[in-house]
């Protein structure tokens, strides 16, 4: 009974299209990805995304050259829960989209400054780990943080767990950092005299554009241990490849997503970028304290500029691809 | 004549509750009763057991260790999403977003494996969620230099302190549980036998609290989240503080577990966008193991010991949570239209 069954389902779905196979819906040609409003707002701004549609209760932001926005919400839950319901959608067709997601992050001052934006090659889970909190972890232990089915925080990464590491597409890569190496990057004084306690670079020099990689955790960590953690967990997952420089809340969810639909043939996950900038310091300069540090944070210049490099940063790219569709519309050039 | 055999096709899917991605997806599908939420396919295993659960139906993006849900004739589901918050919420939200099945009057048992809080009750026990607190959401430093008056590292985003609320709202932070969903799934799991074993009784010996060392009982408690599955006295101290903060004082922190408040946050989301009803969900642990150490131990050596309670956990969990569903499917009538009395 099941296996006539099982085959008259199969003998259905050629008889009639599926809805939602990726052909019926808006083809879009970048979709940004933002967390929260205040990221929505400037890159909505940038691109001049006036045309808005509903999807499964989201609201995507899009304009006439196919350049599209969606604000997912903050943590891993919002975020994979905004993110499927964009990839699964039958108004949309992703399938040769340009994801880049855009957020904002703390950055390690031994990689970046306030301002700073940074391209990712690696995306780390840094959350999905054993804790024993400091004060009472084994003697000799850096940090309280290692990997759960591990011995400890020497051990690497366990390998059986979906999500630990993701590694964005080179071609693309590339051409994200060639695209907006010259830009002008947003800066100001308050973040200027903050940058001036770091006594080394790149803490204390303006911020730039770069290539380095990104941690994720519900949990926003701050301040030398656990940074430290940061470290050696994106160094330990990425076989001694990857540099943490950047912390956020969400990409390990949004690419865990992606990473799905990719494979359910939604969208090409070789489309996929990842930009995060820096709003504050994820390590306190030598005299401050971890909690100064972090308590201080919103206070220390770096919000605005993040916010408003993350579409300047992501422009060049994003103009490429729309500007010269016929070159990107079958991958990125030199894939 | 096709039209003809796919007009019965239908007929008998919906019987089965199954659907083939049919014409009209809203109309042409059975209600899906009840779905069985673990994380992992060991925690399911029980389940798919003692609800037959043979009909595998695929939907994209779940996880690659658990690919297609499992339903039986009754039209009850069952689904591992992958430990972890992004697995969690990108399989649940990959079911929930689909229109593969019709969960708009779906009850929802999330039903996990936990650690308990000695402190509150013992190994094997079985724990009505009563509030789902996400202790990940959370600024944190390292514990060795906190500032004077601090008794963690952890504290609320844009807090100036572990005391202070945070002004940031991610809306995952704190799910309160139906109440009378939970009374009525307690009344009808009734006086359960739970089982126990020798090993569980031996490890929990070794424990001083009251609490840890009696028999499993069925309790009501909250449950803390966290994709760091943290362990030892004192982040279990944090816990208890964190998940009295949150809910007001109403909720006592009782176990934690890694997934909770992420398929729950996904839910919340699907039923903005109309499709599921949120408010029937229900969350069932059993304890496995205890969140701390007993007086003469470490919290790692705690961490990696084995508490001998895995096997009557498991069993308590589907012993206590299989009565809710077996009156969901009998009476289904009444249950399509909320909570009986």
């Amino acid at each position: 009974m099941k296996v006539i069954l099982l085959a008259l389902v199969a003998a259905a779905c050629g008889s009639s299209p599926a809805p939602g196979t990726g052909n019926g819906g808006r083809a879009v040609k970048v979709m940004l990805i933002d967390m929260f409003n205040q990221e929505g707002t400037t890159v909505v701004g940038q691109f001049g995304l006036t045309d808005n549609m509903t999807v499964a209760g989201l609201t995507v932001h899009c304009n006439k050259r196919d350049i599209c926005e969606v604000v997912t919400g903050m943590g891993y839950a919002n975020a994979a829960a905004s993110t499927t319901a964009l990839v699964y959608s039958p108004d949309l067709d992703l399938t040769k989209t340009y994801v880049v997601i855009a957020g904002i992050a703390g950055v390690d001052p031994a990689m970046g400054t306030l301002g700073t934006a940074a391209w990712a090659r690696y995306a780390v889970d840094f959350g999905y780990a054993n804790e024993i909190d400091a004060r009472e972890m084994p003697t000799g232990w850096p940090y309280g943080y290692f990997g759960i089915g591990t011995t400890g925080p020497s051990d690497p990464p366990p390998t059986d767990h979906e999500g630990t590491m993701f590694q964005l597409d080179e071609h693309l890569l590339q051409a994200a950092l060639a695209a907006s190496q010259g830009v002008a990057l947003t800066d100001n004084a308050t973040a200027a005299a903050t940058r001036a306690h770091y006594p080394s670079a790149p803490a204390n020099q303006p911020p730039t554009v770069t290539q380095c990689d990104v941690v994720s955790s519900d949990t926003w960590f701050a301040g030398g241990p656990l940074s430290q953690r940061a470290h050696d967990w994106t160094a330990a997952a990425t076989g001694g490849a990857g540099h943490f420089c950047m912390s956020g809340q969400e990409d390990s969810a949004t690419l865990e997503v992606l990473e799905r639909g990719a494979e359910a043939g939604r969208l090409d996950f070789h489309r996929v970028a990842l930009l995060r900038t820096a709003s504050d310091f994820s390590a306190p300069y030598p005299g401050q304290t971890d909690a100064d540090g972090l308590l201080g944070s919103l206070d220390a210049g770096g919000l605005q500029p993040s916010l408003q490099n993350l579409p300047l940063v992501a422009a060049p790219l994003v103009t490429e691809i729309v500007n010269d569709w016929a070159k990107w519309q079958d991958g990125a050039p030199g894939a | 004549m096709v039209r003809a055999m796919r007009t019965w096709m239908l007929a008998a899917l919906a019987a089965l509750s199954i659907s083939a991605k049919p014409a009209d997806p809203v109309r042409d599908r059975a209600p899906i009763k009840a779905l069985v939420i673990a994380a992992t396919p060991e925690e399911l295993q029980p389940w798919i057991a003692k609800l037959s659960l043979s009909i595998a139906i695929s939907i994209p993006g779940m996880a690659a260790s658990f690919p297609a849900v499992l339903c039986n004739a009754d039209a009850v589901c069952a689904v591992a999403t992958g430990p972890g918050k992004a697995s969690a919420a990108a399989t649940i939200a990959a079911i929930a977003y689909s229109s593969d099945l019709d969960l708009r009057s779906t009850y929802f048992v999330i039903a996990d494996l936990a650690r308990i809080d000695p402190t509150v009750g013992t190994t094997a026990s079985v724990v009505w969620v009563t509030d789902a607190v996400d202790a990940g959401i959370a600024w944190e430093i390292d514990a060795r230099t906190l500032p004077t008056g601090w008794m963690t590292g952890y504290l609320p985003i844009d807090a100036m302190s572990p005391t202070g609320h945070s002004p940031v709202t991610f809306g995952t932070e704190h799910f309160a549980i139906a109440p009378a969903l939970i009374a009525k799934a307690r009344a009808l799991a009734g006086p359960v036998t739970l089982q126990d074993s020798p090993a569980a009784m031996a490890y929990r010996a070794m424990y001083s609290e009251p609490t840890a060392m009696a028999t499993p009982t069925m309790l009501l408690g909250a449950t803390a989240t966290s994709d760091t599955y943290w362990h030892g006295a004192l982040l279990g101290h944090r816990a208890h503080a964190w998940v009295d903060q949150l809910t007001g004082g109403t909720g006592t922190y009782t176990t934690m577990q890694q997934t909770d408040n992420a398929v729950l946050g996904v839910l919340a989301r699907a039923a903005a966008a109309g499709m599921v009803d949120a408010t029937r969900a229900v969350v069932i642990h059993a304890a496995w193991h205890f969140d701390r150490q007993h007086a003469s131990q470490t919290a790692y050596d705690s961490l990696r010991a084995d508490a001998g309670a895995r096997a009557p956990a498991l069993a308590n969990l589907v012993a206590a949570g299989s009565p809710l569903v077996a009156d969901i499917v009998a009476s289904w009538p009444a249950w399509q239209m909320g909570v009986p009395p």
